[in-house]
């Protein structure tokens, strides 16, 4: 049966298209990131990098960030308009993937969306259509392309919404409507329903209206009744996403690709908008002698990549489960927490202070965060275990630079979460000088008070 | 499949209307509301406060100038109270470091310590050619200086005022002069810009809030825990220095000028009696009298940590520095409060970094 489905055909329109707003929303991005200075105040002024464990040796360019960037829009330039296709891509995926991986600090579920959307888009024949590589290389041409290359988009998204979906079955989200009661109840000047965002029943209903959208939208975007409505849906939740949390371009993002679940016919009326609107890109003579060619294309390598992509899959299934290997409750140790469209669950500040202790001397004093890190990075190192250990690490080696042959770091930290009275968060008998970064738990973790009961 | 979904949750909907049926009434209260928040901000703290202060400051510039035309040590006597009625009343005007006061650098201008001494000696010798305004005189000017000038130039008044009598009296005098003037000076900006339009813009602009809170909690930990203990006590260097106390050259002044502060502090926190809001009052209406109640005990905690010292923080430092500490840190876990559960539960932007989230 799954080999009869690999050979189903679909039209090409809906992956184009697909391509070409993913490209385009990318280069926007970039460009949108760039000119709010973000580039020179997250990846420039900082003094030291949080790196992801493993990942140590992606550093900081200093400059050459913004060439970086600039490789990482114009890619995504390249791959919206279809030339060449898989050199762009790969481009695309590696430079967007290691602006990423150069400081955990930026990190954002949306983020890493893009990141598994360009390697899985490495692999698909997103540019056989409407595309420059298509109209310079007719043999690219063909009508059809394997069901599964959509499907493959299709099967990312729903993993996004119903993961996104399933995180928020807990009993902060539910039964507290927490941390949404602490962040919409501040909002009464938001335009029209500002005046009702602090009443108790709101933060209910949009907590509630979250999970269920969240982990249902996918089923009435597959069934072709509903799915009309269903994106009217998609639009007004993003949309009001949007204008209530600084999240940037990722509900357009979502709203973009969220259109590949409509069929080939829609798409290929996009197709002609778009010519319409900028250019025939060869699309009508394409059209024409595509006709009566029932052409499918055939992928290179076929075996190994539909090898990457189950391993691929079975990843993004099985990642966000990790943290059922640690102990303690996750929303208070971050342990597995990434990577796991876990998004807008938390409301959590900490505040951390460092203790240096020369052992040789006695000598004992505090440090300034704010002369080693940037405020972004002291208000996310506050409240996360692995940011603690690094800089604790990265401040144990400054000062045996400075002369201090074994300065003991400590650290008091208290943390806050979804509106709950701060509490110590991190054992501070402990000399994180000598602790050493793992997937293991760490134990200087101190126990959570609270319980949230939940998936 | 699809069909049974949406009845599924049209079925919870309605299950959850009626199940949370006393949620559906409304809560006047439950809502941060900034607007009167400001009012009673302006209205009962900072315009007072300055005003005081400022009238202070008038009958200081009064003794200084009497004090330059008769040098003699009864007007010593009078200008040097006149100088701590006014340094007292400042530890209430110097909270709000925004607007002008922070362009002007009006805090730091006024009240750096510890003095520069080096520099202060260096410019004595020719006080008219002098700039303050720069900012490399700093830490060589405001009440630290009149400090120095009125207190630490000898052990008696009699010695004192012999380096205003003396060979180089026309500097000491000139320096004295100038000091005392450029508070004035700095003072009136902020004040007559308050008085002209600033408070109105702040109370009608739901904005300051968040402003304002940044502002205070930056002067609680940096001015009133960290300049007044944290430097005297070594806490970032690990080695004391007594040096560093605010009115070292009357040190018996330290801890009161601290108490000072710190009173005028919690006052902003609760309000006074006449506020019809405050930061307390918006937490208590958003249903957060644990927090409100937690923070009001740390502040009992951190006056009794503050009572238990010296008057005299010099000397607390070489004598017994571990309260020094101990008091440090009840105010810390007031800092904790501050930057962690408040920031959190009132979605205060801890400083206005643009950035985005997910």
């Amino acid at each position: 049966m799954f080999a009869d489905y690999l050979h189903k055909t679909t039209k090409a329109a809906p992956i184009a298209v697909f391509r070409i707003l993913f490209g385009i929303l990318m280069c926007a991005s970039i460009i949108r990131f760039w000119s709010k200075g973000w580039i020179e105040q997250l990846y420039i002024e900082p003094k030291f990098y949080f790196s992801y464990y493993g990942f140590e040796f992606v550093k900081p360019l200093g400059n050459w960030t913004y060439l970086l960037f600039a490789i990482c829009a114009l890619s995504a330039l390249f791959v919206a308009l279809g030339f060449r296709y898989r050199i762009s891509i790969i481009v695309f995926f590696l430079s967007f993937t290691y602006i990423e991986l150069i400081d955990k600090t930026t990190y954002l579920n949306h983020y890493y969306f893009v990141s598994i959307l360009s390697f899985l888009l490495i692999f698909l024949p997103a540019h056989v259509y409407y595309s420059i590589d298509a109209l310079k290389n007719k043999k690219l041409q063909v009508a059809r392309i394997p069901k599964w290359c959509v499907d493959a988009l299709k099967l990312v998204l729903a993993i996004v919404y119903i993961y996104a979906g399933l995180s928020k079955i807990n009993s902060d989200w539910l039964l507290h409507a927490q941390p949404l009661k602490i962040w919409l109840r501040t909002r009464s000047d938001f335009p029209v329903i500002g005046g009702i965002l602090h009443y108790s029943w709101v933060h209910y209903f949009f907590s509630w209206f979250g999970m269920l959208y969240d982990v249902f939208i996918v089923f009435f975007l597959v069934k072709k009744s509903t799915r009309v409505y269903a994106y009217f849906v998609v639009i007004a939740f993003h949309v009001l996403t949007r204008m209530l949390f600084p999240i940037g371009m990722f509900p357009y993002i979502m709203i973009a690709c969220t259109l590949v679940f409509f069929n080939a016919e829609f798409h290929e009326k996009i197709i002609r908008l778009f010519r319409k609107g900028i250019v025939g890109l060869g699309v009508k003579k394409y059209a024409k002698q595509n006709k009566n060619n029932g052409s499918v294309y055939v992928q290179n390598n076929l075996k190994l990549v539909q090898g990457i992509l189950i391993v691929f899959f079975a990843i993004q299934l099985l990642l966000p489960w990790r943290y059922l290997s640690y102990p303690g409750e996750l929303f208070w140790t971050e342990e597995g927490y990434r990577f796991s469209w876990r998004v807008m669950l938390v409301e959590k500040v900490g505040i951390a202070t460092f203790t240096i202790i020369d052992p040789d001397t006695g000598r004992e004093f505090e440090i300034r965060n704010n002369d080693f890190l940037t405020t972004v990075q002291i208000k996310q190192m506050s409240t996360q275990p692995d940011f603690i250990l690094e800089y604790a690490h990265m401040l144990r080696d400054h000062y045996v630079k400075e002369g201090i042959a074994k300065p003991q770091v400590y650290v008091k930290c208290y943390v806050t979460l979804n509106g709950r009275l701060s509490k110590a968060f991190i054992d501070p008998t402990i000399n994180l000088a000598n602790e050493k970064e793992s997937f293991a738990h760490k134990k200087w973790i101190l126990p959570f008070d609270g319980t949230i009961k939940g998936i | 499949m699809v069909k049974k979904v949406g009845v599924l949750i049209i079925a919870f909907s309605a299950l959850l209307v009626l199940s949370c049926d006393d949620e559906l009434k409304p809560s006047e209260n439950n809502v941060f509301d900034a607007i009167p928040l400001l009012e009673n901000i302006v209205d009962t703290h900072i315009l007072p406060e300055y005003d005081t202060f400022n009238k202070d400051l008038s009958k200081l510039v009064a003794a200084k100038d009497t004090f330059l035309t008769n040098t003699t040590e009864v007007n010593l006597v009078s200008l040097r109270e006149a100088y701590l009625q006014a340094y007292t009343t400042f530890q209430a005007a110097g909270k709000y470091d925004f607007g002008v006061a922070n362009d002007i650098r009006f805090y730091l201008n006024v009240n750096s310590h510890p003095l520069d001494i080096g520099k202060v000696e260096n410019i004595i010798p020719s006080p008219e050619s002098i700039n303050l305004e720069r900012i490399e005189f700093q830490a060589s000017q405001g009440f630290p200086a009149v400090d120095y000038l009125l207190n630490g130039l000898g052990t008696s008044d009699s010695e004192i005022l012999a380096f205003y009598i003396g060979d180089e009296g026309d500097n000491y005098q000139g320096f004295l002069d100038k000091v005392i003037d450029r508070i004035a000076n700095l003072t009136q900006q902020v004040v007559t810009d308050w008085e002209v339009n600033f408070a109105n813009t702040v109370k009608n602009d739901a904005e300051f809030a968040d402003l304002i809170y940044n502002s205070y909690v930056e002067y609680f930990e940096k001015r009133l825990r960290s300049s007044k203990i944290d430097f005297p006590a070594g806490k970032f260097s690990g080695i004391p220095n007594s040096m560093a106390v605010e009115s070292v050259f009357k040190p018996e002044e330290s801890q009161r000028l601290l108490l000072e502060a710190f009173n005028s502090a919690r006052i902003f926190y609760l309000g006074t009696e006449n506020s019809t809001s405050s930061w307390s009052k918006i937490l208590v209406n958003l249903g957060e009298e644990g927090l409100d109640a937690r923070i009001k005990l740390e502040f009992i905690e951190a006056e009794i940590a503050l009572n238990a010292l010296n008057e005299n923080l010099a000397q607390q430092v070489e004598t017994d520095n571990t309260l020094m500490l101990a008091a440090r840190d009840a105010l810390q876990d007031l800092v904790i409060l501050f930057k962690a559960d408040v920031v959190s539960v009132l979605e205060i932007p801890i400083t206005i970094v643009d950035n985005d989230g997910d």
